[in-house]
């Protein structure tokens, strides 16, 4: 097999999968690992990817790990993340509560001009700061050290000077009847708050959060969310009652290559 | 007050969780044509499935003649005098039009054979000079077309002397002299003081016949309006149930310049001087009643139907589409609206299925790259959740859903620039329902561009950036996805016909 056939296959597999294996690749197109390595650092000088321990990510260093990022996720987020964006239109003030997903949100606004960012997270505040790709507006309040974020009554006090176009709220469960859980009490009453003062709300989460209840309610869906952005992995069962509940239900399905 | 022929009282079934009837009632008087209209999967044919006998409902009742009855069965329904007119008529192919129109004939039920066929034929031949039909009654009832098959159904109904006669939406594949004719059938009937229920879509033709009408959404009777004190925007506003928009997902995605632009294109003398413009990630939605060319419109671009005169142009380029060929080499791909017969092969496996559009790109010194290709589409299966998902399981073992996911995964593998989507929701369960918007969204985020033809206005509005309704095969109205509402689409879809029908 050529050269040029065996990158355009990796160029392919690493935009579906984002991330490779050397010996997956390997296997799959029949050539050595010396081969693939080779490849991969063709590719590399392209910055189409980041050679990582056995294997590869796509897209450059910067943007490839984050602290609190759970194993095997990042691909989940990532893929989220581009939904969420295009629901950004330029000149929107938007809210974007603590969490990981939105976090990987504020890594991709400088495809956008003119947008504002009310946050109660540090690190979102602080890679926005870096990027210089948005305004934005960090609440003041109790830091919480597990979250890096600020909550309290300071920060609910703080939050009602603001009006938003759309508000992110990042969560952690969902029951089976569609109320949404966090893990922190002042989290939701931070949540509840801040749906009051925006014009569209948008949840993300993976799948796996209607896998699992976490203690604290922060409300029914119905009441804190028009659009709910989730990876493609959700079951049947949830799609239909996130339909049913007339919710705009996007999944990251991130499928097509075409070349229009 | 006239104590109805037929009542449906208080009647709840439940078809699956996305839809059931709730508490529909209805009543049919003697000598009345009693229109019953909504929108498709609204529950007409489910009302009239279960007057009919062919299911049965959960709860209520149904009175002929003020007596409760249980039909268990069809043949039980015909026994109470209940004939129903179908949309897809079964003749017997090899028999005569008469002898199907005598078939099962209360007369000719005990003694078929000894029945006289001159006289048979006789009757026919009156029967038919009556109405203006102009089909040979000898010729065996397959080798005539849909619209005749329809017509000797009608008149079948006719020469049953069944008391209540149903017609499932009878004119949709009609011409207008077809319809002259089933209208002469209607009256007829009603003179011969028969209960009738008429299923349409067409507002017009509520007024040329209908004493009242009702009408039914998601399952729920919204009411019953006497027809010559309700004019058409009352039955217009009555079927335009607001509209829920907020549920169909959809991603503000700027379009790009003019990719695809169709110039007075005609076609099988239906479609007429269709012109329009396609944009790069843009989705046109093109909406319309049935027999409005719709599907034909799709044939067209997809070269499987000629087009009489007109013009495509795809990027500034004249096309010549005489074959499907031509059209997948242009970049076009189409979703047809008859999954079973027309996109599905149930007798291979998932994996063929899905790569059957793309082999080339899994081409390697003439033989195909196996460990690619099964890997490839391995992805896009995990991607769509398409259920179980096993790469050698037979098709046709898959549920509608999950079928219809294979067949939009085939097309999103050979990478189109054009993707005509019919009807791709039709039949198919809420979650993928769900993952079919979102590869829509997936296409034209990506620059692809999407035509989707459908009949369900509420995805229409919520899916699309820009909405054209076919009437008869003309494009008798465009709006922006802003402009667009349920109201004003319904009345471009059915008030053409007002037209042609006073032309007469």
């Amino acid at each position: 097999m050529f050269a040029i056939e065996r990158i355009r296959i990796i160029k392919n597999y690493l935009l579906e999968n984002k991330q490779v294996e050397v010996n997956q690749l390997s296997q799959m197109l029949g050539v050595s690992e010396v081969t693939i390595r080779r490849d991969l650092e063709k590719l590399e000088g392209e910055e189409f990817l980041t050679r990582t321990h056995g294997g590869a990510v796509l897209g450059s260093i910067k943007d490839a790990v984050s602290e609190n990022m759970e194993a095997g996720s990042f691909q989940d987020y990532f893929e989220i993340s581009k939904i969420a964006i295009r629901m950004i239109n330029d000149g929107d003030v938007i809210m974007l509560t603590n969490g990981a997903i939105n976090l990987e949100i504020a890594k991709q606004l400088n495809s956008k001009n003119r947008v504002t960012v009310l946050t109660n997270d540090l690190n979102i505040a602080f890679h926005i700061m870096e990027a210089q790709s948005a305004k934005v507006v960090l609440l003041g309040g109790d830091i919480d050290y597990n979250t890096k974020a600020v909550f309290g009554t300071l920060t609910v006090n703080n939050l009602n000077n603001f009006f938003v176009n759309r508000l992110f709220i990042e969560i952690d469960g969902i029951s089976n009847n569609l109320e949404l859980t966090v893990s922190n009490i002042d989290m939701a009453t931070f949540i509840k708050e801040a749906a009051k003062s925006a014009n569209e709300k948008i949840i993300v989460c993976t799948s796996s959060a209607f896998e699992r209840n976490s203690f604290y309610r922060a409300g029914l869906i119905k009441d804190l969310c028009d659009k709910l952005i989730t990876n493609h992995t959700l079951s049947d069962q949830h799609k239909n009652n996130i339909f049913n509940a007339n919710i705009q239900l996007f999944t990251s399905i991130d499928l097509f290559e075409g070349r229009v | 007050m006239r104590i109805p022929k037929l009542e449906v009282r208080n009647i709840s079934k439940h078809i699956s969780d996305a839809f059931s009837l709730h508490n529909v009632s209805l009543d049919l008087c003697s000598g009345e044509v009693h229109a019953f209209i909504g929108e498709n999967g609204s529950g007409k044919s489910t009302v009239i499935k279960i007057i009919s006998g062919v299911v049965k409902q959960d709860s209520g009742e149904v009175l002929i003649d003020n007596e409760p009855v249980v039909i268990e069965s069809v043949a039980e329904a015909k026994r109470h005098g209940i004939y129903c007119v179908w949309q897809d008529i079964n003749l017997y192919p090899n028999l005569s039009v008469a002898e199907n129109i005598y078939m099962d004939h209360p007369k000719s039920q005990n003694s078929f054979l000894a029945r006289n066929k001159f006289r048979m034929f006789r009757d026919c031949t009156d029967i038919f000079d009556e109405f203006g039909i102009n089909i040979d009654i000898r010729t065996n009832a397959g080798e005539l077309g849909f619209a005749q098959r329809q017509l000797v159904e009608m008149v079948r109904a006719y020469v049953s002397n069944a008391q209540i006669v149903i017609f499932d939406e009878p004119s949709a594949a009609f011409t207008s002299k077809e319809k002259d004719i089933l209208y002469r059938i209607i009256r007829a009937l009603k003179e011969k003081n028969t209960a009738i229920l008429y299923i349409t879509h067409l507002l017009d033709e509520i007024e040329l016949i209908a004493d009242r009408v009702s009408v039914i959404h998601q399952g729920r009777m919204i009411g019953t309006q006497t027809v010559n004190t309700t004019s058409k925007d009352d039955i217009i506003r009555m079927l335009a149930v607001p509209a829920e928009k907020n549920r169909y997902p959809k991603l503000n995605i700027s379009v790009g310049k003019v990719i695809m632009s169709v110039k007075d294109l005609s076609a099988a003398n239906i479609l007429n001087s269709i012109t329009f413009d396609l944009k790069k990630s843009e989705i046109l939605g093109v909406t319309g009643l049935m027999g409005s060319g719709r599907s034909l419109l799709a044939q067209c671009l997809f070269g499987i139907t000629p087009i009489k005169s007109g013009s495509i142009e795809i990027n500034g380029q004249k096309v010549k589409l005489s074959s499907p060929e031509d059209a997948i080499r242009n970049g076009i791909a189409l979703l047809p609206e008859d999954r079973a017969s027309s996109s599905i092969f149930g007798c291979l496996n998932l994996e063929n299925n899905v790569t059957l559009s793309s082999l080339k790109r899994f081409e390697q010194y003439k033989y195909l790259h196996n460990k690619i290709m099964t890997d490839v589409t391995d992805t896009y299966i995990k991607k769509l959740s398409i259920r179980p998902g096993n790469l050698h399981d037979l098709l046709e073992t898959y549920s509608g859903g999950n079928q219809q996911k294979a067949a939009v995964a085939r097309w999103m593998m050979s990478r189109s620039k054009i993707f005509i989507l019919d009807e791709p929701t039709r039949g198919v369960d809420v979650a993928s329902k769900t993952d079919i918007y979102n590869c829509i969204l997936d296409l034209v985020s990506k620059g692809a561009s999407v035509i989707l033809i459908s009949s369900d206005i509420e995805e229409i509005l919520g899916m699309c950036d820009r909405v054209l309704v076919l009437s008869e095969g003309e494009i008798s109205g465009e709006f922006r996805r802003s402009e667009a509402t349920k109201e004003a689409i319904m009345y471009k879809a059915t008030i053409k016909t007002a037209g042609s029908l006073n032309q007469k």
